[in-house]
């Protein structure tokens, strides 16, 4: 060690050789003066802030206008909850965190604190990667009288105050399993909205029971789910946007307006498995959504006749100027459809190719399609080629509304010429071709 | 080229915003990631380093908070622990808020974990006009305003008027 020494408390020993010209004592006046807090940083404030347990720190805001929103900034999350919360009930409990498996006893713990106070809205988005966290049945251990499972003829006498307030689960990027969801949705009378994305064990889900208030179901991007079952009689909403499965509905007499399905997945197509599962929806679906993956492979045939449809949405992603005539097609499935709503969303690299512009070798005399909005023209052959399909085939068509823009939120600072530009096609290639009694509207 | 043993004996000149110099072994110095990177990047010891942030009274307290944990590398971490404890014991929230500075500036990250835990215990379970009294805070908030900051949040506020 070296002889030489700093004290701690001044700088008058020998390894400090202080050449200074100021005596200290005016050195001390000076700090006092200066040592307000309003010198430091918003960032060492908000260091300082994450050290506190989270309502000191949300009560700092107080303070004065520079504090409002310091603790926002805390780096950690130090959250006394029995202190915290232990007169009141939660609506809300969110956590948006990429946190996987390692962090298994810290999730674990809010939830369980957010359900023994009585949360209504449930979401976790958490970190998919290679060892996700899993959303189990331990969570409910301790709770009494959960009802585990209606097979095994386990029926609670009086359902649990605390999952019974449940009122919309979100569950992204974690592992959460078919019966768990069983036993949710057993367990949960107000459960009105259930959301699962990013669960690749979830294989069969089974959507239903005797106690089912469930109006909207989304499913994404589950990458091994193999069969979806829903038998919800309030379901209002699905979506479903992922790989082949094999889908079974019953029972769903308010599933009218709102369906989705898409391909998600660029490898994958809609399999004919969908098609018996349609026919339940054939005589009552008024309203869907086809999102059909980036090279999916998509017939009218997969689909059965849709007799009580009246708007079909098809939203796509239009790269390049590759043909999308087979998504027109799918009107033909729809004898009484009304509008047809074409959204195409931009990529970066559009182009206008020179080939030729192809025709639908099948004709097909629509005889009730009266409106029809093609989203995202940019005047391609591909955008030409729909135009001309419609106003050739849908015979009683009146109105044909062309939005020449992408209407995604994230547009780049060109947009607006590449808008401009796409405008001034449509109104040269369709103005001369357009039949009388059709309206055309140019956005 | 000079020799690790040499280097240990080095010494470095550091300035502080009010025109003192202080002589300090590397090793010591090392405990500063600034002043580390400065030498890793060539800079020559022998000239003098200004640190025109702080003054020569907060200087000579990090210091003193350097050379005690550079040379407890064999002893107890125990006695690191008495000894963080012992340094802040007392200082006035000026001199705190100098450290705090220092320790940020000088990139010392066990220095300011400490200095920003004795300063977070202060705010802990005060009233905030304690609290703004204590670090010279002007309320700049209309009662208005006040009161929506207030309702923003109104679970953290229960129990405080």
């Amino acid at each position: 060690m070296s002889p030489s020494g700093i004290s701690p408390a001044g700088h008058s020993t020998d390894a400090v050789q202080n050449t200074g010209h100021t005596p200290s004592s005016a050195l001390f006046r000076y700090c006092d003066l200066t040592g307000q807090i309003s010198q430091l940083s918003d960032d060492t404030l908000a260091s300082i802030l994450s050290r506190l347990p989270l309502e000191e720190a949300i009560r700092t805001s107080i303070l004065s206008s520079r504090w409002r929103h310091l603790w926002k900034r805390s780096t950690s999350l130090n959250f006394d909850s029995k202190k915290t919360f232990q007169r009141i009930s939660i609506e809300e409990f969110k956590v948006s965190f990429g946190l996987d498996k390692r962090f298994k006893f810290d999730i674990d713990g809010w939830i369980k604190f957010a359900l023994s106070r009585k949360v209504q809205r449930l979401e976790l988005n958490l970190l998919s990667g290679r060892k996700p966290y899993t959303f189990s049945l331990e969570l409910f251990a301790g709770i009494e009288e959960i009802c585990l499972s209606s097979r095994f003829g386990i029926m609670c006498n009086g359902m649990l105050a605390d999952v019974k307030s449940l009122k919309e689960v979100s569950l992204n990027n974690l592992h959460v399993g078919g019966e768990v969801v069983e036993v949710l949705l057993l367990n949960c009378p107000y459960l009105e909205r259930l959301s699962i994305c990013g669960s690749s064990s979830l294989i069969n889900l089974k959507v239903g029971g005797p106690v089912c208030a469930l109006k909207y179901l989304v499913v994404m991007g589950c990458p091994c789910i193999k069969s979806i079952q829903i038998s919800a009689s309030n379901l209002v909403s699905f979506n479903y946007v992922g790989v082949k499965t094999n889908l079974f509905l019953e029972n769903v007499p308010s599933l009218v307006d709102d369906v989705r399905i898409g391909d998600g997945m660029v490898t994958s197509y809609f399999g004919g498995s969908m098609n018996d599962s349609f026919s339940l929806l054939s005589c009552c679906l008024k309203t869907l959504t086809l999102k059909p993956g980036i090279v999916g492979f998509v017939h009218p045939e997969w689909l059965p006749k849709l007799y009580a449809l009246e708007l079909l949405i098809v939203e796509i992603t239009a790269s390049r100027d590759t043909s999308f005539l087979n998504y027109a097609t799918f009107i033909e499935v729809a004898p009484h459809l009304q509008k047809f709503a074409f959204q195409a969303a931009w990529e970066l690299n559009l182009s206008v190719s020179k080939r030729k512009v192809r025709r639908c070798i099948r004709h097909f005399h629509h005889r009730c399609l009266k409106e029809v909005r093609l989203g995202g023209y940019y005047g391609r052959k591909s955008d030409v080629e729909v135009a001309i399909h419609f106003l050739e085939n849908a015979v009683a068509l009146e109105k044909m509304i062309i939005n020449p823009r992408d209407e995604s939120p994230f547009l780049p600072d060109y947009a607006f010429l590449r808008q401009r530009a796409a405008r001034s096609r449509a109104k040269q290639q369709l103005d001369g071709i357009v039949p009388a009694g059709v309206k055309l509207v140019i956005l | 080229m000079a020799s690790s043993i040499e280097n240990n004996n080095e010494k470095l000149t550091l300035k502080s915003s009010d025109g003192e110099e202080f002589l300090v072994e590397k090793h010591v110095a090392l405990q500063s990631t600034l002043l580390q990177n400065m030498l890793d990047s060539d800079c020559s010891s022998a000239d003098v380093i200004p640190l025109p942030k702080i003054d020569a009274r907060t200087l000579a307290l990090v210091l003193g908070y350097c050379k005690k944990h550079a040379d407890a590398s064999s002893s107890k971490q125990g006695e690191l622990n008495s000894f963080d404890s012992e340094f802040l014991k007392d200082m006035d929230m000026g001199a705190l808020f100098n450290l705090v500075l220092a320790a940020n500036f000088m990139e010392i990250k066990g220095l300011l974990d400490i200095a920003a835990q004795k300063i977070a215990d202060t705010i802990k379970d005060k009233p905030h006009q304690e609290v703004r009294e204590i670090f010279h805070v002007e309320n700049d908030y209309t009662p208005e305003e006040e009161a929506a900051v207030r309702e923003e949040n109104r679970w953290a506020f229960e129990g405080f008027p």
